[in-house]
């Protein structure tokens, strides 16, 4: 097998398209031992965007130089984390694009365009695409308007398609990348801000049959959760699913975060938690049943979804082993839970934050009084803003140092309350019907900042801060190096143990995509996004 | 390093921000979809204004403010009234209704407004009615001055030390050219009496357009040097300063010992010292250079 993929790396030199990128459940599972590639959206099953590559150092990392860029065809944002198999790299353009490219010289090997239509409803979001996921011979992509398109690895024609969800008149979006486990995809929706309700579904990876679907917010008044949305008001929706998730092979759970609950910035109409808004879910991987949830923020009024990646970690705590799942969350606590039974074990603020006293014994926020808290006509300022604590980017973890890595943004917003208008069943009717929205600060009042947490206790080591309000997520790496960037258009390397800045470059457009590494030929890239183009340095 | 050369200042009075801090879902607003396939759309088409945008219904309206509260909001408030993005009470008299549509549509190429592509064209023209019924308010808008008496203020004060209208000028604010279109008369007035306390956005990089523009700041550098002027640009790693005698410097902030900054100042003088009068007539001046002639 290693022999046939080193043949096939060999291979990809010479004749890229004729080589098949042959990815096993198996070998996701094992990725540590193939550090060369980048298999899933979050580095590993655990979303922990660790890689194991060690040939850039804190001590070389200034050597390094671009290796190639690719610009990309369309116009929109690029936020695609690129994975890559055996030298081939397969990255995602907006809206719903796919490109292959030779991992070693950035040339194309093929598109996939999808045909988005020209009436896509895209409410709340950016018609973006933050990436593939990859299983045996194929590549699998979420579209903007809600489809699963699985494509030959090979040479992107398509093998099937299967509507997720309806976008025209439901308003459902996806911008995730999928996640590929043992013969299923799972994939998760957008659309909270349009009245949309979330759910979780999975696939069959052969040919595309929906095989379960979770609701995360209620459809029904029999439905779990309903009696937590005062007088039927789940039928406003929200608690989407939009970013992506993580996996526990071991216990075959996966792991998924949920967004607000709908309309957002007025709950006055949908009194109660919300369940399972702004929740951690856990799910049967093969029943599509939910073995536990914890829900971080209950009656959630400033958009602060948790939809955060879920961030699976071994550690000892208290002198004993637990395998948990630690979140840092838009709501600016940083949660440490047990994975296997949902139990809170700690949580602490990671950025300031304004509007909880703290966490009781069991990890519900213990809220100051609405007056101080809620959103209001004039405005009410609360700590963190509209986008959050953390936002759609990924942190990562490192094993070597026990330390999470998070981007930080350090902001607060006036929150505006509006009308609470959602109209059930027909959410376009009511585009923009979010219940109200708010003031930003100013950007000389805020800032964003990489922080190095102790993974166990959240308890803050170092931090780097940023000018300006940065959309990077960040990577760690063996080598002992933390990479992310700024909204100035500077990509840059720390040093994973103190957090000292040891290599920036600046590439003319904010840094917008989380970055990744992999290796060629013994050669290790490391890739982020900025503007329309895709860049990867190397070391000479 | 000192660089001589100067470098034309963009206007941040008449860019319109961008906010790249956007909520929802946390990511981004209205963004042009790229055309999935084939070569970019030709020409705008002709906008018809419907007879629903004329004459609408009250339930088109109340439609038309739910759809900007929640589209246009974030950069323009929720009220309008402006936030990053102006001030948009009585923009539809300034560019009639079919121009707001097009801005809608089309955005405004070089500037933070993006094509909304979340509104379909009824619900365009839902946004237009409501921005329709917003008038610019009365006394926002009132001109008392005399503009032709409010050119010799601009001229005796040296205003053109720093401003250009037209091609005559210096760079070192920002031009005034159509500054009547961009800012109010009151906020006019109130920016002359106090013209840090009103501080413009810096426009020079979409991702900082939130931020204070003209930004005064003082840097001492390890090797000794002290220099003060203002803010051009900044990153983590790195700051622009222009300084009053229109000498650029290039840092990285690994070498500077300190940086200070005085937000609420302005290198602009406090025009304080005009008699009321004189002060209504340099507004009507300004109030009326809409563009080039």
């Amino acid at each position: 097998m290693r022999i046939a993929r080193h043949f096939a790396a060999a291979l990809a030199l010479l004749m890229p398209a004729a080589v098949v990128a042959q990815v096993s459940y198996e070998q996701i599972v094992h990725s540590d031992k193939e550090p060369q590639n980048w298999l899933t959206y979050g580095g590993n099953y655990a979303a922990q965007r660790f890689s194991g590559l060690k040939q850039v150092t804190p001590q070389n990392a200034n050597t390094l130089r671009m290796a190639w860029v690719y610009q990309m065809r369309g116009g929109g944002q690029l936020e695609s984390t690129p994975i890559v198999v055996d030298g081939i790299m397969y990255a995602t353009e907006p809206p719903s694009n796919v490109t292959a490219l030779d991992a070693r010289t950035g040339k194309t090997l093929w598109h996939y365009n999808p045909v988005i239509p020209r009436d896509l409803v895209a409410i709340g979001l950016f018609p973006t695409n933050r990436g593939v996921a990859v299983l045996n011979d194929k590549v699998y992509l979420a579209t903007i308007d809600a489809r699963l398109i699985a494509l030959d690895a090979k040479s992107g024609v398509v093998r099937w398609i299967s509507r997720v969800a309806d976008n025209k008149d439901d308003g459902y979006a996806i911008t995730q990348a999928p996640l590929a486990i043992n013969g299923k995809i799972i994939v998760g929706v957008g659309g909270g801000e349009a009245g949309a309700h979330g759910f979780l579904s999975a696939y069959d990876a052969n040919d595309g049959k929906l095989l379960w679907r979770l609701l995360t917010v209620p459809q029904s008044p029999t439905d779990p959760g309903a009696d937590t949305w005062a007088n039927g008001s789940w039928s406003n929706g929200g608690g989407t699913t939009w970013n992506t998730g993580s996996y526990d092979p071991e216990t075959n759970t996966i792991y998924w975060g949920t967004g607000n609950p709908a309309p957002d910035w007025n709950g006055d109409g949908r009194m109660g938690d919300n369940l399972f808004s702004c929740s951690l879910i856990a799910v049967d991987a093969d029943t599509g049943k939910m073995k536990w949830y914890f829900q971080f923020t209950p009656h959630e009024t400033h958009d602060w979804d948790s939809s955060e990646p879920p961030v699976l970690i071994n550690a000892t705590i208290d002198g004993k082993p637990r395998k948990l799942v630690v979140l840092a969350n838009r709501n600016a606590f940083y949660y440490v839970l047990d994975r296997t039974t949902g139990q809170f074990i700690t949580g602490v603020p990671f950025a300031k934050q304004t509007w909880a006293k703290g966490l009781d014994a069991k990890g519900r926020p213990i809220k100051y009084p609405p007056a101080k808290i809620e959103p209001s006509v004039e405005g009410t300022l609360v700590y963190p803003s509209l986008t959050g604590a953390i936002n759609w980017t990924s942190p990562c973890y490192s094993p070597l140092t026990g330390l999470f890595y998070v981007n930080t943004r350090e902001s607060g917003a006036w929150y505006i309350k509006g009308e609470p208008k959602m109209a059930p069943g027909n959410s376009v009717g009511v585009v923009g019907g979010g219940g109200g929205g708010g003031k930003f600060m100013a950007g000389d009042q805020t800032y964003t900042a990489i922080r190095a947490l102790e993974a166990t206790t959240g308890k803050r080591v170092w931090q780097f801060k940023m000018v300006g309000d940065s959309w990077t997520g960040t990577l760690v790496t063996a080598g002992g190096v933390v990479f992310s960037g700024d909204a100035g258009g500077d990509f840059f390397a720390l040093d994973a143990k103190t957090g000292a800045p040891v290599w920036h470059v600046q590439v003319g457009a904010a840094l917008r995509s989380n970055p990744m590494t992999y290796s060629v030929d013994g050669k290790q890239y490391v890739v982020d996004s900025a503007g329309s183009a895709l860049f990867a340095f190397a070391l000479p | 390093m000192v660089v001589t050369r100067r470098i034309g200042l963009a206007a941040p009075s008449i860019a319109i921000a961008v906010a790249l801090a956007i909520a929802l879902a946390g990511l981004g607003w209205n963004s042009l979809l790229a055309a999935p396939q084939g070569p970019p759309q030709g020409p705008p088409q002709k906008v018809v204004e419907p007879e629903s945008a004329k004459n609408p219904s009250a339930e088109e309206l109340a439609e038309g403010k739910l759809l900007f509260e929640g589209e246009c909001g974030e950069c323009h408030g929720v009220d309008a009234s402006g936030n990053v993005g102006p001030d948009l009470h009585g923009v539809t008299q300034k560019r009639g209704d079919d121009g707001v549509f097009s801005v809608i549509r089309n955005g405004i190429p070089g500037t933070g407004m993006a094509p909304v592509s979340n509104l379909n064209d009824k619900r365009a023209w839902e946004v237009v009615a409501y921005l329709h019924t917003l008038a610019p308010t009365a006394a926002d808008e009132k001109v008392v001055g005399d503009p032709v008496k409010g050119k010799a203020v601009y001229d005796a004060n040296g205003c053109a030390t720093c401003h250009t209208i037209g091609d005559q000028g210096g760079g070192f604010g920002p031009p005034l050219t159509r500054i009547g279109e961009a800012r109010s008369p009151k906020y006019l007035h109130d920016f002359l009496l106090d013209p840090g306390a009103h501080p413009p956005s810096d426009p020079s990089l979409p991702e900082r357009a939130a931020f204070t523009g003209y930004l005064v700041t003082h840097v001492w550098t390890k090797s000794g040097r002290e220099i003060t002027g203002i803010r051009i640009n900044e990153d983590t790693f790195t700051l622009d300063l222009e300084d009053l005698s229109g000498h650029y410097y290039s840092f990285n902030k690994s070498d500077l010992k300190k940086i200070e900054t005085e937000p609420g100042k302005s290198f602009m003088p406090s025009f304080t010292n005009l008699s009321a009068a004189d002060l209504d007539d340099l507004v009507a001046y300004l109030a009326s250079l809409k563009g080039a002639q």
